[in-house]
């Protein structure tokens, strides 16, 4: 079923349990210079993204945290003008509104309020997302190629 | 002259020495301290090399002598000692390590620190919470850690901190700028504020004034003036009634002064990174590091950039990286420059321009330039070990005429 954008789906995780989630037109379209990102992968894509970090518990509170894997390697899933100059995003961040409806975006991860928290970080370390090296730079705000 | 090398395997998230004992902080989130000089020893006899002693120790115990009060004569041999045990790959496991431990707790601070500062006696661990502290017990029959996880400042998250000998952290938050925390009561005025809100990815200590270092923005240097007479108070335009209240308590009265930007200093333009120590700044330029010297007898609140430095030298190297600067550090036996995938140490040995290019996977790395044992190491953690690398170039150096790293001062130390 294609997702349709602005539209909020019931979506179930492997567990049965079920979590709304709102595809944001905000996200969506041309990187321009208005500082939002904006996803390049599929909704159906950015859905996937979504269920793995929940069910895979990449979930902190009302925040969680996602990427996608092809190959072992991290996919560009979006991008971010800043400064002129445009930055790929490799992980997405998603919150959750005070309705329980859930969305998503490509993060910045040299922004505070997008850096995953370290419980996020040590968890992808365990579970072989991350590698330690990664993880001590993303916590600093350093540079990270993923 | 190459760097001696102790390689320590296993899965470590952080690295610390301090009076006689390495802190090795599990990615476990278990701290376990070993006895430093106990377990040298047993290196030494491990690899059978007694008669390499007196190199070993200065090398991993207690570097300062070769400053202090070593003799010319035998300096030497001491010399082509070290060169030899810099041909050795020495290693120890933690099977090796167990014999030494002192102490393993559970980590003192509520999450893996994203960086840790030793300081009189208190490590300090910077979290996404803030900033914690653990205080060590140093007696000898009960030595211990004691930490209640007490949060003592928590205006933001705390990715890099550095103590000065005076008792001062500069605190890097990275997006929220630069953050500076008085400890103790030597000082007049707030014990915390921000020195610039400007991004902030790590700092350092020219002296009383901070050099403050951003792979994301532009770095600086805050200035710092001691107000110790009327005369400064005078041309500061400063209140003397509180000032004389302040040194009636022997209070320290630091004014902050101009923040001047890198841009300034060297300038340039765009997005690399400088940074300073000591009497020594940098600025990375791939195939260049520019290096100028940081004059503080010049330095006042209200100095300008042509103030308080000296000219520029280029310090040219023997080959060109592409990568983008992560962070570095300046230490006296030369400059650390992380880049995306290895660590290089660049040093001078006699007048020769030395680059040891560590490439490695790197987790953290450290080095101990305010340490009175340990300046010559650097702890490099990495996936599954950490290397503990003793630089002794710098003893062999005329510290008034070298251009990578600090110049030791005797009569100051």
């Amino acid at each position: 079923m294609p997702y349709i954008t602005g539209v909020t789906y019931t979506l179930t995780l492997t567990s049965g349990l079920t979590k709304k989630y709102t595809f944001s037109p905000k996200h969506r379209g041309t990187i321009s210079n208005d500082d939002i990102s904006k996803w390049i992968i599929s909704n159906n894509e950015e859905a996937i993204c979504f269920l793995q970090s929940a069910n895979d518990d990449y979930i902190d509170g009302d925040r969680g945290w996602g990427f996608s894997k092809d190959n072992g390697i991290f996919k560009i899933i979006g991008g971010i003008n800043i400064d002129l100059i445009l930055h790929q995003l490799k992980i997405a961040k998603f919150t959750e509104d005070h309705n329980g409806v859930w969305h998503g975006y490509p993060c910045n991860l040299k922004r505070k309020s997008d850096k995953p928290s370290k419980s996020i970080l040590v968890k992808w370390v365990n579970n072989n997302i991350i590698s330690k090296k990664e993880m001590s730079k993303i916590s600093a705000y350093q540079k990270c190629n993923l | 002259m190459q760097p001696v090398v102790l390689t320590i395997c296993g899965d470590y998230w952080d690295s610390f020495i301090y009076k006689g004992r390495l802190y090795l902080w599990g990615y476990n989130e278990e701290l376990t301290i070993y006895n430093w000089d106990e377990l040298i020893d047993y290196l030494i006899m491990r690899y059978s090399l007694e008669q390499y002693r007196e190199a070993i120790d200065f090398s991993f115990k207690d570097g300062r002598i070769y400053y202090e009060k070593y003799p010319e004569d035998k300096r030497p041999y001491l010399k082509d000692q070290i060169i030899y045990l810099s041909q050795f790959a020495f290693e120890l496991n933690r099977d090796d390590l167990a014999n030494f431990q002192c102490l393993s707790i559970s980590n003192p601070f509520p999450e893996l620190a994203t960086d840790i500062e030793v300081f009189n006696d208190v490590i300090y661990g910077g979290t996404d919470d803030g900033l914690f502290e653990a205080l060590i017990d140093q007696n000898p029959f009960n030595f211990k850690v004691i930490s209640n996880k007490q949060k003592i400042w928590g205006e933001t998250e705390v990715v890099r901190l550095k103590a000065n000998y005076g008792g001062r952290l500069a605190l890097s938050t990275g997006p929220d700028g630069l953050f500076e925390l008085r400890l103790g009561d030597k000082y007049f005025g707030p014990n915390s504020f921000q020195v610039s809100n400007k991004h902030s990815s790590f700092a350092d200590w020219n002296y009383s004034n901070i050099y403050s270092s951003s792979d994301d923005g532009l770095s600086f240097l805050a200035l710092f003036e001691k107000i110790d007479t009327v005369e400064k108070v005078e041309k500061r335009q400063l209140n003397l009634d509180l000032i004389k209240s302040a040194w009636d308590k022997k209070e320290t009265f630091l004014e902050m002064g101009n923040v001047l930007s890198q841009k300034d200093l060297f300038n340039v333009n765009g997005h690399t990174m400088s940074w300073g120590n000591g009497n020594k700044i940098y600025l990375w330029d791939k195939n260049k590091v520019l290096k100028t010297d940081f004059l503080q007898y010049k330095a006042h609140a209200d100095s300008s950039s042509n103030d308080v430095i000296d000219k520029i030298e280029v310090i040219n190297l023997k080959s060109n990286y592409a990568q983008e600067i992560i962070s570095a550090g300046v230490t006296y036996f030369g400059i650390l420059v992380e880049l995306e995938d290895r660590l290089l140490i660049i040093y001078e040995s006699g007048k020769e321009t030395m680059t040891y290019d560590l490439k490695l996977e790197v987790t953290k790395w450290r080095a101990f330039p305010r340490s009175v044992k340990y300046e010559n190491q650097v702890h490099v953690v990495s996936e599954k070990s950490i290397k503990i690398l003793s630089f002794n170039n710098d003893y062999f150096n005329d510290q008034k005429n070298k251009r990578l790293g600090m110049r030791f001062f005797k009569s100051s130390k």
